[in-house]
């Protein structure tokens, strides 16, 4: 699955630290996330939506395998 | 006292007491019976383990209330959901590789013609492990 968060993290001018404290991840999964390498939970998705002030479908691209 | 830190103490002090109790133990039964003598080493063993969780535990509540940022960090590193999850696959692959070398370990037991009984505990504790699987998986499906 394709995400935004590096685009919306990078927008905003915030560090992959200050993120990962905000979402309460450590910086690893901040940067796997946006290399497209791990898959959120749900709630983490929703944290991450949250945080941004967007809808999931916003930030998380679904596409068919 | 914090609840943290009152179980470090409480750990402390029975991993001393069984340390001690072990030492006595293993001082005045040891050479009558080589059972005592592995009583006291178990005793002796869980005795520093549970000292060593003591002394974890005990460092973890200094450190919360001397720096509460630094193991606000620590916490964050240790419940973050990607380490989680890679933990629980690697400990997945290790119970699949377990499977595999129990019966192996069977296989070369009976080539080497060990007696039934050890070949026997071994089957046992493979069985153990798969039933247990089976159980949690059961547990989970209900949960889930």
């Amino acid at each position: 699955m394709k995400n935004r968060v590096e685009e919306l993290r990078k927008e905003r001018g915030i560090k992959q630290e200050e993120l990962a404290m905000a979402l309460e991840v450590s910086r690893q999964t901040i940067g796997s996330l946006e290399n497209g390498r791990y898959n959120p939970s749900i709630q983490l998705a929703f944290k991450i939506s949250k945080y941004f002030g967007l809808s999931i479908e916003d930030i998380f691209i679904y596409e068919e395998e | 006292m914090e609840k943290g830190g009152r179980t470090a103490y409480i750990l402390l002090i029975i991993g001393l007491l069984l340390v001690i109790i072990s030492v006595i133990s293993f001082y005045f039964f040891g050479s009558e019976r080589f059972a005592y003598t592995v009583v006291s080493y178990s005793i002796f063993g869980g005795g520093f383990g549970l000292l060593g969780d003591g002394v974890g535990r005990l460092n973890a509540a200094r450190l919360a209330k001397k720096d509460p940022e630094r193991m606000r960090l620590i916490n964050i590193e240790k419940n973050d959901e990607r380490n989680i999850a890679i933990d629980e696959k690697a400990r997945a692959k290790a119970y699949t590789l377990s499977i595999y070398l129990f019966s192996a370990v069977l296989v070369v037991l009976a080539i080497m013609r060990v007696e039934l009984k050890a070949i026997l505990i071994v089957l046992c504790a493979e069985l153990i492990v798969m039933v247990y699987s089976l159980y949690i998986r059961l547990k989970l499906y209900k949960e889930m």
